[in-house]
């Protein structure tokens, strides 16, 4: 097909003269009219109402309360979202068959207000009493590209230092082990903490963070949860967040407004160390991580003396790009593990065009993922290794890694193995090597952002920790992850091949469409 | 609503850049009764939602980067994914020369990330770094996409050869 035709095609994909007409005279007779009147033309109108019935009737099915608030299209980013967690959030013995009859009477968020917590079938048999405190409105228009516009621009430039930190703490340990990290997962953790804490305990969290100003983080949470998020047949990247208080205990409600508004995190009550609220718990983490976490979702438990459990979870999976790999060229060969031991593992094999980055100590190469994001390989050359690039080589795999560097294009001969690593973390070392130690000092920490009580009253940190999933294979990259903090009482062109034998320990990192990292693993071997 | 926009700019504007957003939108939903829906919904955003443009250029962006969020949205629809049939494209539309239609089918059959910019590259056009602008993605992801793109139509109508560079 030459270019001409091509162009041919497009100019003769012309509108209809009546269609033309219409569309002018209905918008100038609309202005003239009612200025701000909703919007309620043609199929389009019709094709949101469809969209708000189907998310209205999952919300009784539900029997939770988180709020939707409708916007003017089927698919915001919330729909999925909302109906994840109302179902993460069904009680174990919930009568979801008589919420499913409820009929739709368009006071749903009436109903929540008037349930107070209480559950809603009005029992108090003894159960623990586990209800939504504060619900999560989520956002209801896509379509707010022009407030986001800014969003790389200052997540980068505010979160590279951090990202570093995570990367060199979170990515090193034990020689011949995989290791995880969801840098994304974390920054939402501690700038979720820094809305809970007050005086040096705050201060450390926002210095961590790169902030001095609390809205500022608050409106660039908001964006980043808004960017990343994703759910369509070719990828899905969802994040969520979560408080699970103890009943009874006194909370700020400007604080659950403000985790509520600004990091969409539902925030929970119900008696701890109850195995009815650990199961809601696991229920909820299960399904925000689609059910690969399921062997670390299992300790997170509660006890009499735990006063709070903030999490944050991510849900991400991408088809490749073209094609990339041909699951009939994938076959058996030889990883050299990072422990010294050589391994037999399915390599898959692509070959095309790709970008290619020659350093000193590595190569590199990305692949696309339909959604737009990318999956970036880093191979250490021979003599070098994954040590020695996270320390000496961090800013430069950060800089390729949000896209800022151009590399080489090429035909790239790459041998990867499919591989599916999972790891937990204690999250304690890495925060305190970034400076955020009080939050851990019994006798320090301050929680009076979230708890009204005295500080020497409130809780401390006894328990942070990560886990997540990183899994590739021919059909795409998918990725689970969520982040635990639990409080205690105080008490182009083709110019050259290129090959790229992944047989060795390696370093993925995964990137949105633009350019921000938010997962990265260490792979010393394809499985674990 | 943008007070300051009078009926004669609105109508400028309209006519200036009705037949983009058409064409964008029709790429992604193939009917010409919902491509010219959205365009109305753009327009609407454009008079009431609209921000400060610095210049004409930026306004241009802005419609291009909300058709496409619109067309996105409609597609990924129940209403949409219950009712397109892409085998009553070629007899509904306008075009009757046999080879015509098969082109404009092939072009409207590629991968919904490769054609818009396809499109915004190779009619537009605009370079590879704006592509990326507009559409908020890697420079390199939009190459990947414009090779893609290509590959595809060389592969389905096959002429030899790559038909152009970037």
């Amino acid at each position: 097909m030459k270019i001409e035709e091509y162009k041919q095609v497009y100019d003769k994909m012309v509108m209809s003269q009546e269609g033309d007409e219409r569309i002018l005279r209905e918008l100038l007779e609309e202005r003239d009219a009612v200025p701000h009147r909703g919007r309620g033309r043609g199929k389009l109108a019709v094709a949101a109402g469809l969209a708000v019935a189907a998310a209205v009737a999952i919300f009784f099915a539900a029997g939770g309360s988180s709020l939707w608030r409708q916007g003017p299209f089927g698919n915001h980013p919330g729909t999925e979202m909302a109906r994840r967690d109302r179902k993460a959030t069904q009680k174990p013995d919930g009568d979801d068959g008589e919420k499913q009859k409820k009929p739709e009477d368009g006071n749903q968020e009436e109903e929540r207000k008037n349930a107070g917590g209480k559950e809603e079938d009005g029992r108090d048999s003894g159960e623990p009493k586990e209800f939504q405190a504060q619900p999560v409105s989520y956002p209801s228009d896509r379509d707010e590209m022009e407030d986001l516009s800014d969003i790389k621009e200052g997540y980068l430039k505010n979160l590279l230092p951090f990202y570093q930190k995570a990367f060199q703490k979170m990515l090193t340990g034990k020689k011949g082990d995989n290791q995880v990290c969801s840098p994304v997962n974390l920054y939402f953790t501690m700038a979720m903490l820094s809305e809970m804490t007050a005086g040096e305990s705050r201060a450390q969290i926002m210095k961590a963070l790169g902030q001095t100003d609390g809205e500022e983080v608050r409106e660039q949470s908001k964006k980043i949860w808004q960017w990343l998020y994703s759910d369509d047949e070719y990828s899905r990247c969802i994040l969520g967040n979560s408080l699970w208080t103890r009943q009874g205990d006194p909370l700020k409600k400007s604080t659950l407004q403000t985790l509520s508004d600004y990091y969409y995190a539902s925030t929970y009550q119900g008696e701890m160390g109850s195995k009815s609220y650990d199961q809601i718990i696991q229920k909820w983490l299960n399904k925000m991580t689609g059910g690969n976490l399921k062997d670390s979702v299992g300790k997170v438990e509660t006890t009499g003396n735990t006063s709070l459990v903030l999490l944050s979870a991510a849900d991400f999976y991408g088809t490749w790009v073209n094609d990339a790999f041909d699951r009939r060229n994938t076959e058996k060969g030889i990883f050299h593990a990072g422990s010294g031991r050589k391994v037999t593992s399915d390599f898959m094999h692509h070959i095309g065009e790709d970008v290619f980055y020659e350093e000193k100590r590595f190569t590199a190469t990305s692949l696309g993922l339909s959604g737009g994001q990318s999956m970036y390989i880093f191979l250490p050359r021979k003599g070098s290794s994954l040590e020695e690039l996270l320390e000496k080589d961090i800013n430069q795999i950060l800089h390729i890694s949000t896209g800022a560097e151009e590399g080489q294009a090429c035909i790239m001969n790459l041998k990867l193995p499919k591989f599916k690593i999972k790891g937990e973390r204690d999250l304690a070392p890495t925060m305190k090597s970034m400076g955020v130690t009080e939050i851990f000092d019994q006798g320090n920490a301050d929680f009076t952002g979230l708890l009204d009580v005295e500080k020497e009253n409130g809780c401390y940190v006894g328990k942070a920790s990560q886990a997540m999933q990183i899994s590739v294979d021919e059909e795409g990259c998918s990725v689970s992850a969520y982040c635990e903090v639990v409080g205690k009482d105080k008490g182009a062109a083709v110019v050259r091949k290129k090959n790229m034998n992944c047989d060795r320990p390696f370093l993925v990192v995964i990137s949105d469409r633009n350019g921000m990292p938010v997962f990265a693993g260490a792979v010393n071997q394809p499985n674990s | 609503m943008n007070q300051r926009m009078s009926t004669q700019e609105f109508e400028d504007v309209y006519h200036r850049y009705k037949q983009l957003l058409f064409r964008i939108a029709f790429s992604y939903v193939k009917k010409r009764e919902d491509a010219e829906d959205l365009v109305q919904e753009a327009f609407y955003k454009r008079l009431y939602k609209a921000p400060e443009f610095a210049d004409r250029e930026h306004e241009k962006r802005w419609l291009i980067r909300v058709i496409v969020n619109l067309s996105k949205n409609d597609v990924k629809s129940f209403w949409h994914r219950n009712r397109v049939d892409m085998e009553d494209v070629p007899e509904q539309f306008w075009m009757q020369e046999e080879r015509e239609a098969l082109l404009l089918r092939e072009v409207l059959e590629l991968p919904d990330q490769c054609k818009v910019p396809m499109y915004l590259h190779y009619y537009e056009g605009y370079v590879c770094r704006e592509v990326a602008d507009i559409l908020g993605c890697k420079e390199s992801t939009i190459k990947m996409r414009l090779k893609k793109g290509r590959e595809l139509l060389r592969f389905k109508i096959s002429e030899g050869g790559m038909p152009y560079e970037d």
